[in-house]
């Protein structure tokens, strides 16, 4: 693999990607959660094939993150960081990265699992990764749930060391994510 | 038992149906299948009724005279568990308040190769007039009793409320229906 480059502080692209999926991915919870909740009608299913279509989209752009992240590498730990800082940090975004691919395949399983036909956003039809089976389709919605729950404890530590860093260490990790430059 | 008492029932009820006939032919239940398919968004959709029965009375000269079919609509088995409770909700099926189809014929007549059976469906407690063709295969004492026919959701209610319109859920529903029949008498 070509040597990585190295950056000061995240580019536009990566900030772009970032706060783009920061938005999406909480839309997308807050959404999930009224889906749910909504009592069976031809609404609901609109409603799911819009959550459906933004998981997926989300997972694409996950990919695109990752391509970005594989090719550049992540800007230093401020100085002076303590190993487990740097360790919580790393596997911190570790987790997140998992999840984040995760979540979208559970609730890829789930949907494919189902009977009920869909298309990305109304317009392409998207394939299914195992065929409609009752029992499968309970298991993927468990682990989806139980998924979301896990992605939902590790942004509240991710936002949290954001802060951390922000207000009592006062150093420019939250800055370079927000503007750019160290 | 109650469903076989209330089969039992609906068929000494029927007029005419005992005198003037030749046989009684039941169908059995592991050799029988009743499927349907819906459209949702042009996509179709299959299903099938795990429970029914259908009962065919011949005439003296051997031909399909009358015909029963009784079903238990919270059967209906569309392979995904949630769908299979919706189905079974007022929107649809209804089925606490209407746990039982039945297809009653009045007239069975020779049409092509086949038979049609001219009837009622009570459906959701909705009466109404339906055709059923019917193609009819006899071997010995067991005989199959086959074919498929579209009728509307919207004449016996089934999705009411957000689910009449046709937009995207379909009109139209399919049955398929493939029935072994023994002789009983």
């Amino acid at each position: 693999m070509a040597k990585r480059i190295q950056i000061e502080s995240w580019n536009a692209t990566a900030r772009t990607l970032h706060w783009l999926m920061a938005l999406l991915i909480l839309l997308q919870a807050i959404g999930g959660w009224v889906v749910e909740e909504m009592d069976s009608s031809p609404l609901k299913v609109d409603a799911m094939t819009a959550h459906k279509s933004l998981g997926i989209t989300l997972l694409l752009l996950l990919v695109i993150r990752l391509l970005w992240r594989l090719t550049h590498a992540a800007p230093p730990p401020p100085q002076g960081s303590k190993w487990w800082e740097i360790l919580a940090a790393r596997l911190s975004h570790t987790a997140l990265y998992l999840l984040m691919i995760a979540v979208p395949l559970s609730g890829w399983l789930s949907a494919s699992t189902s009977i009920i036909p869909w298309k990305l956003w109304w317009l392409m039809p998207w394939p299914r990764i195992a065929s409609p089976g009752e029992d499968l389709h309970e298991i993927a919605e468990a682990v989806h749930e139980g998924l979301i729950w896990a992605l939902a404890a590790v942004l509240a530590v991710h936002v949290s060391a954001a802060l951390y860093h922000r207000f009592v260490k006062r150093d420019a990790v939250l800055r370079r994510m927000l503007r750019g430059n160290p | 038992m109650k469903f076989l008492m209330v089969c039992a029932a609906s068929l000494l009820l029927a007029p005419g149906m005992a005198l003037a006939t030749e046989g009684l032919w039941v169908s059995s239940a592991a050799d029988s299948e009743l499927g349907f398919s819906v459209w949702y968004e042009g996509e179709e959709l299959p299903g099938r009724f795990e429970q029914f029965e259908t009962r065919l009375e011949l005439d003296e000269s051997g031909e399909p005279h009358a015909l029963t079919v009784a079903v238990e609509v919270a059967s209906a088995d569309m392979n995904d568990r949630q769908i299979n409770q919706e189905l079974g909700k007022p929107e649809w099926f209804d089925s606490a308040a209407f746990p039982r189809a039945v297809f009653s014929s009045s007239e069975i007549r020779r049409a092509g190769a086949g038979y049609l059976a001219s009837g009622r469906l009570q459906l959701k407690g909705i009466d109404k007039a339906l055709e059923i063709p019917l193609e009819w295969r006899r071997d010995g004492d067991s005989a199959t009793l086959s074919g498929a026919v579209v009728l509307l959701r919207r004449d016996w209610q089934i999705g009411s409320g957000e689910w009449a319109s046709d937009a995207s859920l379909a009109d139209r529903v399919e049955l398929r229906y493939r029935v072994t029949l023994i002789r009983r008498r």
